[in-house]
């Protein structure tokens, strides 16, 4: 028998870096190992679902595992995922990882042609058995579409060769329900990186987590204040990261985690088909990621201009489009996130014209849009906006037409309310918006609080 | 319960009726109407205070009401089946006795919700209801709602309660219902209670429907219902198809709230659903159009005449499909419409703003720059072979060429197919054709991939721009309104 082996603190659920065509970069998958261990690591985790198992022949997870034990040399435990779909294959692999030096196995609950309560027992039961190598049991019914009930992994908790579990259920009362009748007989290791900290604070004693990868030793605080009984200090951790944490776990787990590797200048390539179409994590979710590495102080912050004020006329005309100054009536609006500049004029006058121009000819990265204070609720008086600051990338998009967006129909629904607008405005007038906002700013709510203040003021001008 | 009553049979297809409600209760003069609108129609009976007559938003005293009005307008004509189910046994013993004093025929009565109780508790629910009432008692499964299911295992027991006479099954489960209707003695009466999978489930051998939509075109369901009797199952499958869209709307998009829309825009008034149910809301902007669009295809809008005026000139459009309530009698002004709107989810979504004017306004624009090309500006182009002019303007930088075969050929042919469908339509009236421009601006998300969403997403994304463009919407009452529950997708933090 294996001397016993007990699983506690921090291990990254590793990336499998892999190239355009599929193959493994052994440079990336080192430099990630070497990373995680200078952050403190107690573990690392080879071949778990962010390391992509599922897309893994037989013989590459052994090259793999083979690679983690090469490179981590002796440095911390190498925890290897050796699940399968079926039992045998599992004792195979489990017996592999056994013979070239794993200290443990994370072995995920059969998926597809899934068991009953029983099926679960005798499969680990029986690698356990099999396989001279402690067994961590590893639940996460969001993939494997099966739970492993609390009472049967109180019974196989009785079982010499098995030594924790992995809960990535992110279901606090069956997580708690573990940790209760269990009785410490063998940990609870958190991996769902969004409920790390009411897990341990109820006594897990570790994670196995995607976001591992990036920010064990942020983990790491959490957890360590937590025992030393700083809960406030657990709570600002927590919080400062919960926004990665819900990125990585709720946008595909290695593609999020790698996106966020990549940042940081590690070579981990891209994940295999079917999963690296840019379908689960998307351009914009990809900078959201980027933003929150920023913060984290993970990576240098990019610095944007400063706002300034918006001349709404010479906007116009940069963007092939003008107006009749006596036309039109102009208001002014900003603070210290938004500026916008605001034309009003009749639809027959010459910024009826300008609409029309900016709304079917746009200067790109100066795209025109109607003010709307959600899809197919536009506001009226017919109203268009356009960024006076070049936009540069699919986040910055969707942050002008997103929250910037929505605090100027905000604003002129607040103005519409107040009857302010004469019904003769209503259907006869167009209204123009030039607008900057400061891109620094990383708070949507603020942005679109922002954006509502600066156009209310713009709006009193005209609008008495 | 005594024998006689027991003889009630379950035959065609009634509505599940809606409930008019004004600032008193229930609108008795609308509630009428509605119930003449149905029997006209074909229904063969009627259910008050189902779940699409949103029950659960009404006091005691109004659901009282409400059978009374059932009863009495439908008397002589055709049966009544009086929704009485509530979480609290008690409560529903008393409003079935209510039922059974106005003449209802029997009651539908749905398991208890919310405190989602064990089989043992269903099953003295019903038959502590059952022992009670003077009427037959029809159950009701629509774990959607109440979170209970009737599982066959238990109808396997209900159903031999004295005084149990049948079951409406709305959960659209086929596999339970199928069981459940080889197990049962013939004069156990099952009823589809799930627009959608009407068709299967008639010809699985149900003895009829309760439906949503039967508010709105029960001879549907009535033909369909022959047809299959018949053995025809190829005519009950076009019956199918023709309402497919308009079902789906209806029962996923808000239920009772959406068929009170399509009534409105029918004619046949109805008020609106009461809170938290709200238009625009589970039922989006986009699917009340959609609703309406199936509805002209079915011909049950109301078609009628709007003026359109420019400069000096007035024109007639004399059978525009005049949705009640949607639609103006006028359009005062050419000079510049401006419509926008999303259709559709994920990356095939379409979101278009257009405009569209007389062609020596402002949109001149826009027919002067058509096919120009500057650096820095995004080139739009005429759309070839298409009256109204109409310029295509997508803003979006191409990024490879499957994205430019999304935006040039699918989402410009969802453009074309548009504005042509709005001139049949009879919306711009064939007049004003000659003398209109229209421009578009199109976004195609680079990582999009199904072209027949692509095409489809953006046919229904400018049909639906135009109509709002002509027609005035969303209206400064719905801006206001929705000012600070509006949900811009964009807005929050990840």
């Amino acid at each position: 028998m294996t001397k016993r082996f007990v699983p506690q603190g921090i291990m990254p659920a590793l990336v499998t870096p892999f190239t355009k065509d599929g193959d493994f970069i052994e440079e990336g998958f080192r430099q990630v190992i070497d990373y995680t261990i200078e952050k403190g690591v107690d573990g690392v985790v080879p071949a778990g679902t962010t390391g992509e198992f599922v897309y893994m022949r037989t013989e590459e997870r052994k090259k793999l595992l083979k690679l983690c034990v090469e490179f981590a040399d002796g440095r911390v435990p190498v925890v290897a995922g050796t699940g399968q779909n079926s039992t045998r294959a599992t004792v195979a692999m489990t017996k592999y990882a056994a013979d070239i030096g794993c200290e443990a196995a994370l072995i995920v609950s059969p998926f597809y042609l899934r068991p009953a309560d029983k099926g679960y027992y005798e499969h680990y039961e029986t690698v356990a058995r099999q396989a001279d190598l402690p067994v961590i049991l590893y639940n996460i019914p969001q993939c494997t579409l099966g739970q492993l009930n609390v009472n049967v992994v109180e019974d196989l908790a009785e079982v010499d060769n098995i030594v924790g579990i992995k809960d990535t259920s992110g279901n606090i009362a069956y997580t708690l329900e573990l940790i209760q009748k269990l009785k410490g007989k063998m940990p609870v290791l958190i991996g769902n990186d969004e409920c790390f900290l009411p897990g341990v604070a109820a006594g897990a004693t570790g994670g196995i987590m995607a976001s591992a990868n990036v920010i064990p030793h942020l983990w790491h605080e959490v957890m360590k204040s937590i025992q030393k009984g700083d809960m406030k200090r657990a709570l600002e951790i927590q919080r400062s990261v919960q926004t990665f944490a819900r990125l990585i776990v709720r946008y595909g787990g290695p593609s999020p985690a790698k996106a966020a590797l990549k940042f940081m200048g590690f070579n981990v390539g891209r994940p295999r088909l079917p999963l690296d179409t840019g379908g689960t994590l998307t351009a914009e979710t990809k900078d959201e990621i980027r933003v929150e590495l920023e913060k984290l102080g993970i990576i240098p912050a990019l610095k944007h201009a400063d706002v300034s004020s918006v001349d709404i006329r010479k906007l116009l005309k940069e963007s092939g489009a003008d107006f009749q100054p006596e036309q039109v009536r102009l208001g002014q609006g900003s603070n210290k996130t938004v500026s916008v500049g605001v034309a009003v004029g009749s639809k027959s006058s010459s910024l009826g014209h300008a609409f029309v121009q900016l709304l079917t000819c746009s200067r790109v990265g100066h795209e025109t849009l109607s003010v709307i204070l959600e899809p197919n609720l536009a506001v009226r008086p017919s109203s268009i906006m356009m960024p006076a600051k070049k936009i540069e990338t699919l986040r910055q998009a969707s942050f002008f037409y997103g929250p910037v967006q929505s605090g100027a129909a905000k604003a002129v629904a607040a103005h519409l309310a107040t009857g302010k607008i004469s019904r003769n405005s209503i259907d006869n007038d167009i209204v123009i918006m030039g607008i900057d906002v400061d891109l620094n700013n990383r708070d949507r709510r603020a942005v679109t609080a922002a954006t509502q203040d600066a156009v209310s003021k713009a709006l009193l001008q005209i609008w008495r | 319960m005594n024998d006689v009553e027991t003889k009630f049979r379950f035959k065609g297809v009634y509505p599940a009726l809606v409930t008019p409600f004004d600032e008193n209760g229930v609108n008795e003069s609308q509630f009428r109407g509605l119930i003449d609108y149905v029997i006209k129609a074909g229904a063969t009976g009627v259910v008050p205070c189902g779940s699409t007559g949103e029950f659960t938003s009404m006091r005691f005293d109004e659901k009282v009401e409400a059978i009374r009005i059932a009863c009495e307008a439908a008397k002589g004509r055709v049966p009544v089946i009086a929704g009485t189910g509530a979480p609290y046994t008690n409560d529903v013993i008393k409003l079935t006795k209510r039922a059974a004093e106005f003449g209802a025929d029997a009651a539908l009565v749905v398991t208890p919700y919310f405190m989602r109780p064990s089989n043992r508790e269903i099953f003295e629910h019903f038959q502590k209801v059952a022992l009670n009432s003077d009427i037959p008692i029809f159950m009701y499964n629509i774990p959607q709602l109440t979170g209970v299911p009737l599982h066959w295992t238990l109808v396997d027991g209900l159903r031999e309660i004295d005084g149990i006479v049948g079951l409406k099954d709305s959960s659209g489960d086929l596999i339970n219902l199928t069981t459940i209707l080889l197990r049962r003695p013939d004069e156990f009466q099952v009823v589809i209670g799930h627009d959608e999978v009407a068709l299967p489930a008639l010809a699985a051998g149900c003895d009829g429907a309760i439906l949503a939509s039967a508010n709105i075109f029960p001879d549907r369901y009535v033909k369909m219902e022959a047809a299959i009797s018949q053995g025809d199952l190829k005519d009950a499958k076009l019956i199918q198809r023709s309402i497919q869209t308009a079902v789906r709307l209806i029962v996923n998009r808000g239920g009772g709230l959406a068929v009170k829309v399509a009534l409105n825009m029918m004619g046949v008034p109805v008020g609106q659903a009461r809170r938290p149910l709200l238009e625009g809301d589970l039922l989006s902007y986009e699917d009340a159009d959609e609703l309406r669009a199936c509805l002209e295809d079915l011909q049950l809008i109301p078609r009628g005449p709007v003026t359109f005026k420019m400069g000096g000139r007035t024109l007639v459009s004399e059978t525009y499909p005049k949705a009640v309530g949607l639609v103006p009698d006028t359009v005062a002004d050419l000079t510049l419409l401006h419509g926008e709107s999303l259709t559709g989810v994920g990356h095939e979504v379409a979101h278009v703003d257009l405009v569209m004017g007389i062609k020596d306004g402002p949109i001149r624009a826009a027919l002067e720059n058509a096919g120009k090309l500057s650096e820095g500006f995004h080139q739009s182009n005429i759309i070839k072979g298409l009256l109204p002019t109409t310029v295509f303007s997508p803003t979006v930088t191409i990024t490879d060429k499957g994205h430019r075969k999304l935006v040039y050929e699918d989402a410009q042919k969802g453009v074309f197919d548009a504005v042509r469908r709005t001139v049949t339509d009879r919306i711009i009236p064939e007049e004003l054709v000659p003398d209109i421009a229209i421009a578009v601006n199109v976004f195609v998300h680079p990582k999009a991939i199904n072209q027949r969403r692509v095409h489809l997403n953006n046919f229904r994304a400018v049909r639906f721009a135009l109509r709002r463009a002509i027609e005035g919407r969303q209206s400064v009452e719905e801006i206001i309104a929705r000012k600070d529950s509006a949900r811009h997708p964009f807005a929050y933090n990840p």
